[in-house]
């Protein structure tokens, strides 16, 4: 056996170990993920998910995106703003050092820029925020019904019909760098799933004599979950669902059976359409 | 079977280096001719016949032990198949991964996983086929390219198969395997997307390190000095069966120092460090300017030409970028685009006059190593 082929018979000996440890790592963390009872189960309706379009039908992958929304409250000033838990002090937990007032940034960058940072983030399903959207969308349309002019009293009545029929009911609640620490706060597994995601800060450039703005963003690491091919059957039929709504029929709904593992890694562990 | 009278004596270790080695005898055969036809040298029949013979002698060895190319129709068509080959890669991989697209979904979990795991050790086990065997490395970094997306391929797809958060561990195991396969077949694209896959590491985990979350590194170029450093150290390591991986080291390490420091001597904001952003651009520039000096002369003294061009075209840029910034708001184009111009002259006169005394300073060390 000459030197070259003793070299590349060396070489293929690592890549093989290459790709067998790395299929082995990851088949064995989802193994660990699914092996315990599950860490939270949540049943989703046909509000809190839908059918992505993948690639113009190239696609053979099944998935199921999830939909959520964020809380939202009214400032002073009667602007909409989203996450109000997400203060001063809800910042600094999540590490996130905020410059106080302006003097700071005198001696610091213009425009502060914060890196996106890993979280974990609490679901909320059908739970008090979803309660309190709908009682806001509720007291929206009655401040229209009694304004003189009713101006937009059809857009309140529309959104809330759209909260109490279509919107999804899985908002996002708080964040936090332990989950089990979360779990603690948030004990009820068929109602909350602690996932893992990242938040993303970003600030507007600070006026004279005024408190810097921040802004949040949310992102899920796993928003698509995959549906195995033991589901096909039912996912096809939620697709006819879905048409059958565009072409203005009654939609017969699903709920769908979503499991987080140990490691918080979700699964489909069954899809039924409703009667 | 070997040419008889073949001997080893100090023989190329790879295919480059024969192929440098082949080139070298077809220009000191031009360059012979040449004084011949000038009156300069004669070599006498014996002496003619001795150099013709030893020379033809190393060539068809070579040709048996590497299959160089020794005449320029040969090197056409040699370049020719090399292009072909980037191109039937790169479509080959393609094809590769839109097929697993197109029918992965009719698979149970049990099959998909399977087919994917096959499919990596299978292009894995003929690419590695073809490197023990091929002189030419056409098929085995073809092969390669292939084998390296279908590895790709298994670690998404039973990413999304099973819902795992996309995490920068994938980076490791990317790079890693495509450095095992271009050391296997000296393909140079897969060292050069190796590099790619251990800088993304590199930068991610830092980021990590540093509190962030790994998908945000991209957005911080100081994140990538590390990699340039590592690679760069990576080009000063022995290469002798790889003369061409030096080279490609040396080129990415000075990408990723560069590149970062052009975008922050613009964009302070995106630094780490706690000043001011236009002290950061401040900084980066002087910095931007002191390095390219500094790489333009290593690579002098070294003989390193890629280093040397990568410097030259950083600090033209960089000091084209400095003018615009000057003079682009205030002064009439026609005029911004004539003192460009003026630069460049000014600057060749310099580069010539540094030329010259580089030369006069070689012939002097000549002489003196002579006495």
């Amino acid at each position: 056996m000459d030197v070259r082929m003793r070299r590349v018979l060396r070489l293929t000996a690592v890549a093989l170990l290459l790709i067998v440890t790395a299929n082995g790592i990851l088949l064995w963390d989802v193994a660990r993920n699914r092996a315990a009872v599950p860490e939270a189960e949540l049943r989703l309706s046909e509000r809190e998910f839908f059918v992505p379009q993948l690639w113009r039908g190239e696609n053979s992958g099944r998935f199921l995106q999830l939909r959520y929304q964020y809380i939202r409250s009214t400032g002073d000033d009667g602007a909409w703003f989203v996450n109000p838990w997400l203060d001063r002090e809800k910042l600094r937990d999540l590490g996130f050092h905020l410059p106080e007032k302006l003097v700071d940034t005198e001696n610091f960058k213009q425009v502060p820029r914060f890196p996106q940072k890993k979280v974990f983030l609490v679901l909320e399903l059908a739970g008090p925020a979803y309660s309190h959207a709908l009682a806001q969308a509720r007291a929206e349309v009655e401040a229209r019904r009694i304004a003189p002019a009713k101006e937009g009293l059809q857009d309140a009545e529309e959104h809330l019909h759209q909260m109490q029929e279509k919107n999804s009911r899985l908002f996002v609640v708080d964040a936090g760098l332990d989950a089990e620490v979360l779990r603690r706060h948030y004990p009820g597994r068929q109602q909350y799933a602690i996932v893992p995601g990242r938040v993303h800060i970003w600030w507007n450039a600070p006026q004279q004599q005024k408190e810097p703005e921040f802004y949040s963003r949310f992102v899920l690491e796993r928003e698509r979950i995959f549906v195995p091919l033991d589901f096909a059957p039912q996912l096809a039929l939620l697709k006819e669902d879905v048409a059958s709504e565009e072409q203005g029929r009654a939609k017969r709904g699903a709920v769908v059976q979503l499991a987080f593992g140990t490691h918080l890694q979700p699964w489909i562990v069954g899809i039924q359409g409703k009667q | 079977m070997m040419p008889a009278g073949a001997s080893s004596g100090r023989e190329p270790a790879s295919r480059d280096a024969a192929q440098l080695a082949a080139d070298r005898i077809a220009v000191f055969q031009q360059e012979l001719a040449h004084l011949e036809a000038a009156g300069v040298l004669h070599l006498s029949t014996e002496q003619q016949q001795a150099v013709d013979k030893y020379h033809q002698m190393r060539l068809e060895q070579w040709r048996f032990l590497f299959d160089v190319d020794t005449h320029h129709q040969d090197r056409q068509f040699s370049l020719g198949m090399k292009i072909t080959s980037y191109l039937a890669a790169l479509g080959l991989g393609a094809a590769i991964f839109f097929l697993f697209y197109q029918f992965w979904g009719h698979f149970s979990t049990t099959w998909q996983v399977s087919l994917l795991f096959t499919a990596s050790i299978g292009s894995l086990l003929a690419c590695m086929h073809f490197a023990a065997r091929e002189q030419t490395g056409y098929f085995s970094q073809l092969l390669g390219t292939v084998a390296f997306v279908c590895f790709v391929l298994n670690l998404v797809l039973l990413g999304q198969i099973f819902n795992i958060p996309p995490t920068h561990r994938v980076l490791l195991a990317w790079a890693a395997f495509a450095f095992v396969v271009a050391y296997a077949t000296g393909a140079r694209l897969l060292l050069s997307v190796a590099v790619l896959c251990l800088a993304g590491f590199l930068s991610a985990q830092i980021g990590m390190w540093n509190g962030m979350h790994w998908l945000d590194a991209g957005g911080w170029p100081e994140l990538f000095f590390p990699a340039a450093a590592l690679f760069f150290v990576l080009s000063q390591l022995p290469h002798q069966l790889y003369p061409a991986f030096p080279s490609l080291y040396r080129i990415w390490a000075l990408l990723f120092w560069f590149l970062p420091v052009f975008v922050l001597a613009h964009w302070g904001a995106g630094s780490f460090l706690l000043l001011p952003s236009q002290q950061v651009e401040w900084l980066y520039q002087v910095a931007g300017f002191a390095t390219g000096a500094g790489v333009i002369v290593l690579g002098i003294r070294r003989n390193f030409s890629e280093t040397v061009q990568i410097g030259v075209m950083f600090c033209t840029v960089s000091f084209y970028s400095k003018l615009y910034d000057w003079w682009w708001d205030w002064m009439p184009k026609y005029l911004f685009f004539f003192l460009c111009g003026l630069v460049a002259i000014l600057v060749l006169l310099v580069l010539r006059r540094l030329r010259v005394q580089s030369v006069q300073s070689f012939r002097t060390m000549q002489r003196q190593e002579t006495l």
